[in-house]
């Protein structure tokens, strides 16, 4: 028999715990972890500062879940509050001009992290790896706006509208946005893209 | 979809196809953990994460907190100084000369008040009755000069103002009194005066500047205390009277303490009293 929480929407979850059910809270955090971590870890590239971000999200919907309105989708509103964490957390670091040295960490347990993945035989782990390099340093090298989009939408395969829900941008602007970003990392990527 | 982004589409399948392969990163295994002890720790950023906008509002309330106490302690400061300030005019007010020993002693008064203004302090400091004062008034000694510049303009009207109800003054202090011991002394007082007083004992000068002290100040009254140009110009005459003949003396005066200075004042003072039962009769 299944569990019932299982079941629950976020809305539902989120729900609950307005009226106090802190479980309903950590159901939500396990349900959105993995995906708002992969999500940050694109944007800014440096794990350890994702982890800042996306636990410090969780943290804003701890303590402000009820400014939360069921108008608009659980999903929508926690990527939100993630989105504009991760811009702030960006600018911070544009405006220091420096790299933390939590980057150079964060690439390092990426490569650990990476290398675990087994869908590829050992032989091709390290070219893998550089390849994943290389990606991530495209995604960087494109501009906050293009980036926001193209990762929301190819990597978090998040629908238009969705995407227009958390950026805020009209769906004209989203897909002119996802068509320079891509194209521009077409150019960047046109070593791996002719592979 | 139309043709055209259909055709885009198109075109970036590759790029897409690469980020879609890129592996999920996923959250560490003690995320939730981590979570949680944040949470319970009151849920605040770390440093790195919050940047500067945090950072800055922990500082806000104490910055601005400090600020207002500087401002109201230099406010405090101020005012009090203010005060300090406008009590000194009487200081030089009563340790003015009398017209005759200014005639004798100071022969040139009008010539060294136009000094410059740093100069014009200097003997006004060394005079021990007047600074033995003022050591008490220290911020005020510094006040005086910037106003004398400001109403640099009007000394020439000022010093008449001075100069005008000193000689009025002269006039009845000069004729005899009618004691005979006091008569005795200020008969020859036109003639002898010019020789007698550089010769006068500091003591003497002491009691004489008491004198001053105790008199109607009518004409001290027309100087307007606030301006620094008065103080100035009142002082300069007592270190042109303690730079007379008798150096040695002045210069033992000059060098006493303030503290001395006011006790030979004040041991001065019931003696010169006496002469006050004259004045009904001026």
């Amino acid at each position: 028999m299944a569990d019932p929480t299982l079941r629950q929407s976020d809305e539902e979850l989120i729900a609950a715990y307005q009226a106090g059910d802190t479980a309903a809270f950590n159901l939500l955090v396990g349900r959105y972890k993995h995906p708002l971590m992969n999500f940050v870890y694109r944007y800014l590239g440096d794990y350890d500062q994702a982890d800042d971000i996306v636990q410090e999200t969780f943290i804003r919907l701890y303590q402000k879940a009820g400014s939360y309105r069921p108008v608009a989708k659980f999903s929508t509103w926690i990527y939100t509050i993630a989105t504009n964490l991760a811009k702030t957390q960006l600018r911070n670091r544009a405006r220091r001009g420096v790299f933390s040295l939590n980057r150079t960490r964060g690439e390092e347990g990426e490569r650990e992290r990476e290398i675990r993945d087994e869908r590829y035989p050992a032989d091709r782990l390290a070219e893998r790896t550089m390849q994943q390099e290389i990606i991530q340093r495209a995604l960087a090298a494109l501009p906050e706006q293009y980036r926001e989009a193209v990762i929301l939408s190819d990597i978090q395969e998040l629908s238009y509208e969705e995407i227009c829900a958390i950026t805020g941008m009209n769906m004209g602007t989203l897909k002119s946005r996802l068509n320079r970003g891509r194209s521009q990392l077409q150019v960047l990527l046109k070593d791996l893209v002719h592979e | 979809m139309s043709d055209l982004t259909q055709q885009e589409h198109e075109e970036h399948r590759p790029v897409r196809r690469l980020l879609k392969e890129l592996p999920k990163v996923e959250a560490s295994p003690d995320f939730e953990q981590r979570l949680q002890r944040r949470i319970r720790e009151g849920g605040s950023l770390p440093a790195s994460a919050s940047g500067g906008a945090e950072r800055a509002r922990g500082f806000t309330i104490p910055v601005f907190a400090y600020s207002l106490l500087t401002v109201l302690l230099v406010g405090l400061i101020s005012y009090y100084s203010f005060f300090r300030t406008a009590e000194t005019p009487v200081v030089p007010k009563a340790v003015r000369p009398a017209p005759a020993e200014r005639r004798s002693v100071a022969p040139a008064p009008t010539a060294l008040p136009t000094e410059g203004e740093g100069e014009s302090i200097q003997p006004r400091d060394a005079a021990p009755p007047v600074g033995g004062n003022r050591a008490r008034h220290g911020p005020s000694a510094a006040a005086p000069p910037k106003e004398t510049a400001r109403s640099a303009p009007k000394r020439q009207p000022v010093e008449e103002l001075r100069e005008e109800p000193l000689r009025q003054e002269a006039a009845p202090v000069v004729p005899p009194a009618p004691e005979p011991t006091v008569k005795a002394a200020d008969e020859a007082e036109p003639q002898a005066e010019p020789r007698a007083e550089p010769q006068a004992e500091p003591q003497d000068l002491l009691r004489q500047k008491m004198e001053e002290l105790i008199r109607p100040e009518s004409a001290q009254k027309s100087i307007p205390l606030q301006s620094g140009k008065a103080l100035k110009e009142v002082a300069l005459p007592q270190g042109l009277i303690f730079s007379a003949p008798e150096a040695a003396d002045s210069a033992a005066v000059r060098d006493s303490s303030a503290a001395d200075s006011v006790r030979q004042v004040k041991s001065a003072a019931p003696r010169i009293r006496k002469p006050k039962p004259r004045r009904p009769g001026e």
